[in-house]
């Protein structure tokens, strides 16, 4: 099972984030695809690449399929999504909630 | 760039703490959907080549699709098509597949694919925020008996 821990701490990096926008843009990118992409504005190696996606694969943040000669990658938004249902959604409606009590109170007096 | 991927395709991937039964009944029985899918029903007989419709909560014809593939419980795939959306109706179909794999004793691998998607741009846009909240939904029916709290509607 991938848990919670795998994934925020894979998504406690700026490269490996970047690597998630460059497939939500285009899904299915190879590993040399990633690479150019990456290593245009970074001095990072093609290894440094290898080393994020496998972190990201790892915490089920992108899931792999061979094609041929290559291995292409998916984005995948599960984790965030759990992460978003889990964490972020009980804070964020508690934040509203309180809000429209601010305001139903300034209203009323 | 070693080969330009043209294709349109999103991978929905998640563990479930269910047998593949289990996630196998809520994919493919109402009384589950109804609880995950925008309280939408599942009408098929799930035979190669049967329709496969699905009916809002009102009553609405949401999808009149086609089993292309189904092998309970372990896939099921079928053709897409976004009836409820004035925008997306006209694109050609795409594909949905459904891959329940047993992992451990009590834990699955739960792959949803929407492929086919290269001529149907504004399907592709409109579904998938979508599954990813449908599919979190699905696992807490199945781990829970609970729909998630909270509704993006």
């Amino acid at each position: 099972m991938i848990d919670d821990d795998a994934a925020f701490k894979a998504l406690a990096d700026s490269t490996r984030r970047r690597i998630l926008d460059l497939l939500h843009e285009r899904n299915g990118q190879s590993l040399s695809d990633i690479e150019v992409q990456i290593t245009r504005h970074s001095q990072m190696t093609r290894f440094g690449v290898m080393k994020h996606v496998k972190v990201l694969a790892e915490a089920g943040l992108i899931t792999t399929e061979r094609r041929g000669r290559n291995t292409v990658h998916y984005l995948n938004p599960m984790p965030i999504r759990l992460i978003h249902d889990r964490w972020i959604a009980k804070y964020t409606e508690a934040h509203v909630a309180a809000l429209s009590d601010l305001k139903n109170r300034l209203e009323s007096s | 760039m070693t080969e330009a991927v043209t294709e349109s395709r999103l991978v929905f991937q998640i563990y479930i703490r269910a047998t593949a039964e289990q996630v196998w009944q809520a994919i493919t029985e109402t009384e589950f959907r109804r609880q995950y899918f925008f309280g939408s029903t599942i009408e098929s007989d799930l035979k190669p080549g049967s329709s496969l419709r699905s009916m809002s909560p009102e009553g609405e014809l949401w999808s009149d699709d086609t089993v292309l593939e189904c092998e309970p419980p372990h896939l099921l795939s079928h053709t897409w098509r976004s009836l409820w959306d004035p925008q997306a109706v006209d694109e050609p179909p795409s594909r949905v597949t459904w891959r329940v794999e047993p992992q451990e004793a009590t834990v699955c691998k739960l792959t949803v694919t929407h492929d086919q998607l290269e001529a149907s741009p504004v399907t592709a846009r409109g579904v998938s925020g979508g599954w990813a909240f449908i599919i979190s939904g699905l696992k807490s029916v199945v781990e829970t008996g609970e729909p998630l709290a909270t509704v993006p509607r």
